[in-house]
């Protein structure tokens, strides 16, 4: 695998990007996939870079670090530094230029299959030379994965991943230490970003690289095989990887999924990346034009890939192209199907009692189902015996008035709404109801908006609003005034609809009524 | 959280439809005023807010009594027929929830005869939600065929709307309240005044 690579490298260097197409990997490497990614590098963009990069990994003497600012280069490196000790290359060399990662995969996207006919065509013409590449295709497949890294100190992260393995020489890197993290996060990011957008293909390739170290432990004969395996050393791995992300990764992997349902895999994967490190927009464009397929079925796919079992794999790939909510099981949480169902019941009570908590006043500290639920029939009882209490009232008032004016004020009402706007001195009536008796207040306001074009109904507003000037609230109108105040106050009181002093209300001992 | 500007002004426009053609110059004592008024507004609210099953079931358990339809038609209108109709698609939650009921009873028979009642704090706390939940589905209309969360849902929805009506019908009193001071005669109207 290794000469493979090198012999491709070679060949790049002195060809052009369409003869590097044509290498194929040996038909050895069962993934073609990474090797395609590091083929897809090169013919992106700036051709010169990536071979010189490789000729600089095949020469570690002749190492220059400025050099190493592309894609295909920085995966060398990473190629390099995983596979040989021998080599004493510098690892943390920022790839600026995802970009052109990203393009050569959409290629390779569209058509894995094809290129990964021409990696295979390409590996055997590596030179016997390089043999001391490591013949792991995962490896392939991290230096794929690196190159679509950005920036940073992917050789850090490297060390970071194979401490005990033949990186640490390329500890040295002096970017190392600080972007250890940063690149540590890119690339969980990255790949689990990748993973979720790009095709099993892919994303066997891209796991791959992740599980280099451990891949010596295990023969990863088939992408998906590789990928399990190497989930449980990813968690294992991610200690310090971002949260969200480690969480997100490792959750699926530690769990077992053996739960069937799954929470839009892809949209948590993909928030927590963008959480993580600040994707880069290289791999956020590849993964757009990746994203030709149905999200949810790549999703499910990658998902599969990452989950314990192929044949719980199918069974979540299956889920999601249904029309239900899946959830997932969260970490350290049962994954018994009723235990999950209880689950989901149990957050969307708790969602619905939170909301009542907001509705129902004077309930924000409470805590407790039992509690609240008292609260809310208090509530709901107080609320109907407000509404007797006021038909009750309506009763007594009715035969006195003539409903030929509601109707009018009926018609009035409805015609006079428009941009609410503030009354003055009204409005803090409105918003403290409760501190004093407002509601008359609000009422003679809201009632002259109804009465207005009523003119015995203004008269009598006229008459209650003069006796009702010992409450505290502001009388400031003038009836003249109320003209043009009454719309507004009206808006107001429909578009707000402050609660009435319902407290005040319930005190009235008028107000118990059998029914 | 407030009722949408379309369902008050549905409301208001049924309700005083109806409160004109149900109580004005109708020769009624004052309870049965007092519950024509009740009707009209609850019937009003209803149908304001008619994607809800709580409004449905209203309708219906209103309906129910006969001395209310003559009220109910003229309120609703064409839409009587629509929604005095049971609603199918309860008939298959409530058999199923027949049968849970009677299943629990039966697990919980046999486990009361297995262990004492252990004084559990989650199960406390367990019994004071369901005993809780059952004083709640008595009170949103239609609610005793609803599980916990649609349960919740609904008196979410009911409660919003009741506090419309309150809100509106406090102001039709305030409205229509407005002359009393003046023009009445008799004391009790000086009795409902603040």
């Amino acid at each position: 695998m290794d000469i493979n690579e090198k012999d491709k490298f070679g060949l790049e260097k002195t060809e052009d990007h369409p003869n590097y197409h044509s290498l194929g990997m040996p038909a050895d490497w069962p993934i073609g996939n990474p090797s395609m990614g590091l083929v897809s590098a090169p013919p992106m963009g700036s051709s010169p870079c990536p071979s010189v990069s490789m000729v600089e990994s095949f020469a570690p003497s002749l190492w220059i670090p400025s050099t190493h600012a592309q894609n295909s280069g920085f995966c060398d490196n990473n190629v390099q530094s995983s596979t040989a000790a021998s080599n004493s290359l510098p690892i943390g060399k920022p790839v600026p230029r995802p970009l052109r990662l990203d393009m050569g995969w959409n290629p390779s996207d569209s058509s894995p299959k094809g290129s990964g006919i021409f990696l295979q065509t390409g590996t055997g013409v590596l030179p016997p030379g390089l043999s001391h590449f490591p013949t792991d295709s995962a490896f392939i497949e991290r230096a794929a994965r690196f190159s679509c890294f950005n920036g940073g100190n992917l050789g850090s992260m490297m060390n970071t991943f194979s401490a005990p393995e033949s990186l640490s020489p390329y500890s040295n890197t002096p970017k190392g230490v600080p972007g250890a993290q940063i690149q540590k996060s890119e690339m969980n990011t990255t790949e689990v970003h990748m993973d979720a957008s790009l095709p099993i293909d892919h994303v066997s390739s891209s796991r791959s690289p992740m599980k280099e170290p451990r891949d010596k432990r295990t023969s990863h004969g088939a992408g998906v095989s590789s990928n399990e395996s190497g989930e449980p050393e990813f968690s294992g791995d991610g200690q310090e990887e971002a949260p969200n992300l480690a969480s997100a990764a490792v959750d699926s992997s530690s769990t077992g999924l053996a739960a069937k349902k799954r929470k839009r895999p892809c949209q948590d994967m993909e928030s927590d990346q963008v959480q993580g490190g600040g994707l880069q927009p290289s791999v956020e464009t590849a993964k757009n034009n990746v994203d030709t397929k149905q999200k949810p079925e790549q999703n499910s796919s990658t998902m599969a890939t990452i989950k314990s079992n192929g044949k719980q794999a199918k069974d979540s790939s299956d889920a999601p192209k249904e029309d239900y909510v899946h959830v997932r099981a969260r970490r350290g949480q049962a994954t018994n199907s009723h235990s999950l169902a209880e689950r989901v019941r149990r957050e969307k009570i708790s969602e619905r009692m939170k909301l009542l908590q907001d509705l129902v006043p004077g309930c924000s500290k409470v805590t407790g189902k039992a509690v609240m639920l008292d609260e809310i029939i208090n509530y709901v009882q107080s609320l109907q015996r407000q509404v007797e209490f006021l038909s009750m009232k309506l009763a007594a008032v009715n035969p006195r008035v003539d409903f030929n004016v509601e109707g009018l004020l009926s018609k009035d009402l409805l015609q006079s709404r428009g941009g609410p706007s503030p009354a003055i001195g009204f409005s803090p009536d409105m918003i403290h109801p409760q501190l004093h008796p407002s509601p008359h207040g609000l009422v003679q306001v809201g009632m002259s908006g109804i009465v207005n074009p009523s003119d015995a109904l203004r008269r009598a507003i006229n008459a209650q609003h003069t006796s009702m000037n010992g409450y505290k609230e502001p009388v400031p109108q003038i009836p003249n005034a109320w003209d043009e105040e009454l719309h507004n106050v009206m808006q107001m009181n429909f578009g707000t609809n402050p609660p009435l002093n319902t407290h005040e209300l319930n005190d009235k001992p008028r107000e118990r009524f059998t029914m | 959280m407030h009722a949408s500007n379309s369902f008050t002004e549905i409301f208001l426009k049924h309700m005083l439809l109806g409160l004109q053609n149900g109580v004005a110059s109708k020769n009624m004592s004052f309870l049965q005023r007092k519950r024509a008024i009740k009707l009209t507004a609850d019937v009003a609210m209803a149908f304001a807010k008619d994607g809800a099953k709580w409004s449905h079931a209203l309708i219906m358990n209103l309906s129910k009594k006969t001395e209310n339809r003559t009220l109910l038609r003229s309120i609703l209108g064409r839409e009587y027929e629509r929604l005095t109709k049971p609603c199918l698609s309860w008939k298959m939650p409530r058999a199923k929830k027949i049968l849970q009921r009677s299943f629990k009873m039966h697990s919980r028979i046999k486990k009361g005869a297995r262990q004492l009642r252990g004084v559990n704090a989650a199960s406390v706390r367990a019994g004071a939600a369901v005993t809780r939940t059952k004083v709640l589905k008595r009170l949103v209309p239609g609610g005793e065929h609803l599980d916990d969360s649609s349960l919740l849902e609904e008196t979410l929805d009911y409660v919003i709307s009741l506090r419309a009506q309150v809100d509106l019908m406090h102001l039709l009193v305030k409205a229509l309240d407005v002359p009393n001071p003046n023009l009445c005669n008799k004391g009790e109207s000086g009795e409902f005044l603040f």
